[in-house]
């Protein structure tokens, strides 16, 4: 049973932090909107978790700029992989 | 035959009187329970700041949230929970609260998450 | 009553404007003749909705009036008999108090 986290806004917010403290080790992490500055932060890296699998979507990736700022970390994923994801995990949670 | 019932569980994460997430949050919940389902209740980060006593909404023209909350056996809502870490890193505990919640640690918080059928993180 | 405003649904729009006569008057619109069983009912939601600020949906009801009138009355076949229709609204109405928000 893994869980699909998708957070929505950007470092200012803690969310991440929020969403790590009751995560699982196998979970997914998402970062949609605004959250995408989360992977392109290298002051959020320190935080960032060893385990879980963290996605960045590419829309909001190029619709910001980000596209080189992106950390090795991060697997940028389409719409398409978004919707796989929804399907392949049990449960998905909005950070937002 | 009756449909075997699900379980619902609604993370409440903000404060009551700047936005009105958590009053949203609330109203949900309470919408969840017509359905004779069975609802779960969580306050955590900064959401445990809508259990305080002696809160007051009149004096900014609000209704007083926490009134509200203290309805929620009424309404079949029994597991009250609180993050006993939101509630720590605020300086805060059980006795600064306005009606009875179980404290539960992250890997509990966690672990109610993955029984639940539905999660409503607000 | 022709002072009394009324939001489109028939609920009254100034809270404090409620008193015994303007239940007696919405019950009369509801076809309701109220009676000392009801009246329990309207004092009992009134003073959950002065605690709570919030008018109490059907399943709030029923156990508020198992828990103060005892289990015989708090029973929702009890409160369909005195308000027909979904009771808690027809409750909130005559109370004088907002439709309830989470009724179906």
């Amino acid at each position: 049973m893994t869980t699909l986290h998708t957070i929505s806004k950007g470092p200012s917010s803690k969310l991440l932090e929020s969403c790590l403290s009751i995560a699982r080790e196998n979970d997914a992490l998402l970062f949609i909107e605004d959250g995408v500055y989360y992977s392109s932060e290298l002051a959020s890296e320190s935080s960032i978790p060893k385990h879980q699998l963290l996605f960045t979507l590419e829309e909001d990736i190029i619709a910001r700029g980000l596209q080189h700022s992106i950390l090795n970390k991060f697997e940028t994923i389409n719409y398409r992989k978004f919707v796989e994801l929804c399907t392949f995990h049990e449960k998905v949670i909005n950070w937002f | 035959m009756t449909k075997p019932k699900k379980m619902f569980t609604f993370i409440s994460r903000q404060a009551p009187y700047g936005k009105d997430r958590a009053r949203l949050c609330l109203d949900a919940a309470l919408a969840a329970t017509v359905f004779e389902q069975k609802v779960n209740y969580v306050f955590s980060d900064d959401g445990v700041y809508q259990l305080l006593k002696q809160q007051n909404g009149g004096s900014i023209g609000s209704k007083t949230l926490g009134s509200a909350l203290e309805a929620l056996d009424l309404y079949g809502i029994e597991d009250v929970f609180v993050n006993e870490a939101s509630l720590r890193q605020r300086n805060l505990n059980s006795e600064h609260l306005l009606i009875k919640t179980i404290p539960v640690t992250n890997i509990q918080l966690a672990n109610l998450i993955l029984k639940s059928d539905y999660v409503i993180n607000l | 009553m022709d002072s009394l405003r009324f939001d489109t649904e028939g609920y009254l729009k100034d809270l404090d404007a409620w008193n015994e006569n303007v239940a007696l008057e919405i019950a009369k619109q509801e076809n309701i003749q109220l009676t000392p069983a009801h009246w329990e009912i309207i004092k009992l939601t009134r003073s959950f909705y002065a605690r709570h600020q919030l008018s109490p949906a059907t399943r709030a009801l029923v156990s508020l009036i198992k828990r103060e009138l005892g289990p015989k009355k708090g029973r929702s076949v009890y409160l369909m008999k005195l308000f027909s229709g979904t009771p808690a609204k027809i409750v909130s109405k005559v109370s004088g108090l907002p439709k309830p928000d989470n009724c179906i």
